[in-house]
């Protein structure tokens, strides 16, 4: 399973640091956060600099058809000739779609990018909407058009769905069959799940979501498609176990889980304070949990080269290298060929997660809510239901 | 067959045909073995369910038996049955009416006969089957055609190396007359145990797909391999069967034949998935990988 920084605001030389130490194995742009010219500039340091690191960039076009809401942010996007704004109704048109699709692709054919993501529309209720038969059109015309630019570089088509529409099973199985049954195939799919914010993790660790978030990356890699997956974070090693090729995450909270308030001004507040991605807990804790746990708990420290920061907290900037250290290393662990037994891997790490966690709470450590065991009854349900509805 | 019709009758609708025997049966049709301008053709008498209160019935099922035929007469595979010398023409018999026509008669044991027997395939011969009847549900699936009806009594294996599997029927006695659900056979009491799970979704023809077909394709295969249906055991209740179609995962084929490779029961037993996303769906990849084992 590889690892690629979701990249956004901050970007600093972050992306190149993880190269260098070959925690990472590439980097997904937004044009959101970095002016067009930026972004190109970088991306032609880092193919020159790194040749092997895969280069994408989320077109981010689902924010098309927030035009109206009036506190929409959308940054640099606008810094792309072919973004503009629609009204779903001009969307439900194939031409165009087709018309967009060909701007996009024209557009990002200049860039040093190693793989092409399509755009598309974000799914915000449920795959039995308008929305859902526009995505599907995107996704189903999207090879055709992109064939024609003459661009040989792999085509990834998109999908952005809100966790909302992952709760209705006959719905989700549905959209399933139809999108593995494609005329016209793109290599693969890039695959976002969004929450309702950044901050709801139980949005997402929700037992429903992560075991549809498996099967989408399960039914679309026996399909033969390669699915790469955005904003993942801690859940990569569990969508690889289920067939995914990638999953990505970045430094700020917002680029750990999507939501689509990214587009929309923050609340505002301090910087968040800085965390230890514990393999063994599954989950991130602060340095003075860290601190007083790894006495207590073995197992707690992953015992990996970038501990040594923590002693006693690293800069800012470092906090992300320490959590695509601790991901790398679960994902190798819990990585299989046969998905079987990957699942059965993970469903260990969580059992293991589970029993930390119990001896946590047996020694009457009270931890931040947070770093709390919150994510673990979800997961292991999700990894069960994932089983079963797999007929693993 | 109920109220099957007397052979004798049927040869006067059936002039042209020399030496009628009949070689087989199901729940809307009757099949004959009979000498045609000097060749050996298979004579098939289809009854078409009509509701005297809606004549519309009538016209659509001879519309789609016309259709079926029309389809089996574009199909070049050698995998599938070819149509006859008899061209499809209506008649009645006894005052119920049919659809009668002929096919090629292919010589050789139904896999169906063959499981009775006790006989136990070889990989070589599983891979062959799976890669044939693949080859034809790609045909099909390229005339937007799903077969719906693929099972051992379908499949007659021959001695021919050029064709050593053929898939009869195209599913006319699946479209024309439901589901039969009672009959008078061996081991298996009749079509509905071949079945996908989709099909017993409501609403299924909206989205139904050749991935039906990837799953009795492999139902066949496994049962053929192992002398087992996984779903349909005889003496069950009707709906015991249709409930383990659903909802039950059959045995890995692999616990059945350990002598076969791995990777080849993992492939049948992915194909036999409830849900159609789940089965690989690329018949290229799907053939390529049924020939490795050949």
């Amino acid at each position: 399973m590889k690892l690629f920084a979701q990249v956004g605001h901050g970007l600093g030389d972050k992306v190149t640091m993880g190269l260098e130490e070959k925690f990472i194995d590439g980097a997904i742009f937004s044009p959101k956060d970095l002016k067009r010219d930026t972004m190109v500039n970088r991306i032609s340091e880092i193919r020159r600099d790194y040749p092997d690191a895969e280069i994408l960039v989320d077109p981010q076009f689902y924010v098309c058809l927030f035009a109206n809401s009036p506190a929409i942010n959308f940054g640099n996007i606008t810094d792309w000739s072919c973004f503009r704004t629609f009204r779903k109704g001009e969307l439900e048109r194939s031409q165009t779609v087709d018309r967009v699709l060909g701007e996009y692709f024209r557009e990002v054919a200049d860039l040093e990018v190693t793989s092409v993501l399509a755009p598309n529309i974000y799914i915000s209720q449920s795959f039995d909407s308008r929305e859902a038969v526009i995505a599907k059109n995107f996704v189903r015309q999207a090879k055709e058009i992109y064939d024609k630019t003459g661009n040989k570089r792999p085509l990834f088509a998109s999908l952005i769905i809100c966790r909302e529409a992952l709760q209705d099973r006959k719905e989700f199985e549905d959209f399933m069959n139809d999108i593995t049954m494609l005329e016209t195939r793109p290599d693969g799919f890039y695959l976002i799940i969004a929450s309702r914010s950044s901050e709801a993790l139980s949005d997402i660790y929700h037992t429903d979501v992560v075991a549809n978030w498996m099967m989408l990356n399960l039914s679309l890699s026996i399909n033969g498609f390669e699915v790469i997956n955005g904003y993942s974070d801690l859940l990569t090693p569990f969508l690889g176990a289920a067939g995914g090729v990638a999953g990505a995450t970045g430094w700020w909270s917002n680029l750990r889980v999507f939501s689509i308030d990214r587009f929309f001004p923050s609340v505002g507040g301090r910087l968040p304070i800085i965390r230890y991605l514990s393999k063994l807990l599954l989950n991130r804790i602060t340095i003075s949990e860290k601190e007083a746990l790894s006495p207590f708990v073995s197992g707690v420290l992953n015992q990996l080269p970038h501990d040594e920061e923590y002693a006693p907290e690293p800069e800012r900037s470092r906090e992300v290298l320490q959590s695509w250290e601790a991901l790398k290393s679960l994902n190798e662990e819990l990585s299989d060929n046969d998905v079987a037994r990957g699942l059965e891997k993970c469903l260990q790490a969580i059992s293991r997660a589970e029993q930390a966690y119990s001896e946590i709470a047996s020694f009457g450590i009270v931890l931040d809510q947070r770093s709390r065991d919150e994510h673990i009854l979800p997961l292991l349900d999700g990894l069960r239901q994932f089983r079963e509805r797999a007929e693993l | 067959m109920k109220d099957k019709p007397d052979i004798e009758k049927v040869k006067q609708v059936a002039p042209e045909a020399e030496n009628l025997e009949e070689i087989g049966s199901g729940g809307y049709k009757v099949v004959y073995k009979a000498l045609i301008s000097g060749k050996i053709e298979a004579v098939k008498l289809v009854q078409i369910p009509s509701d005297e209160t809606d004549e519309t019935i009538r016209d659509e099922n001879l519309h789609r038996i016309g259709r079926e035929l029309d389809i089996l007469s574009k199909c070049k595979s050698p995998y599938l049955v070819k149509l006859g010398s008899i061209a499809p023409r209506a008649c009645e018999v006894n005052s119920i009416e049919y659809m009668l026509y002929s096919e090629e008669y292919i010589p050789g044991d139904s896999l169906r006969e063959m499981i009775l027997k006790d006989y136990r395939p070889t990989r070589e011969e599983l891979a062959e089957l799976g890669a044939c009847i693949l080859k034809a549900v790609q045909e099909l699936a390229l005339m937007n055609v799903i077969h719906r009806d693929i099972k051992p009594d379908n499949i007659i294996k021959t001695n021919d190396p050029v064709r050593p599997y053929v898939l009869l029927d195209l599913g006319i006695a699946f479209q024309i007359g439901g589901t039969p659900i009672t009959r008078n056979s061996a081991r298996i009491p009749g079509t509905l145990y071949y079945i996908a799970p989709e099909m017993l979704d409501q609403g299924f023809r909206q989205n139904l797909d050749y991935r039906a077909d990837l799953y009795t394709v492999a139902l066949t295969v496994y049962e053929f391999a192992s002398g087992d249906n996984p779903f349909a055991h005889r003496g069950d209740p009707q709906f015991t069967t249709l409930y383990r179609i659903k909802k039950q995962r059959p045995r890995p084929l692999r616990e059945l034949r350990n002598d076969l490779p791995a990777e080849m029961c993992s492939l049948i037993d992915q194909l036999m998935r409830k849900l159609p996303a789940l089965r690989p769906a690329n018949l290229d990849q799907l053939i390529k990988e049924m020939e490795r084992y050949r």
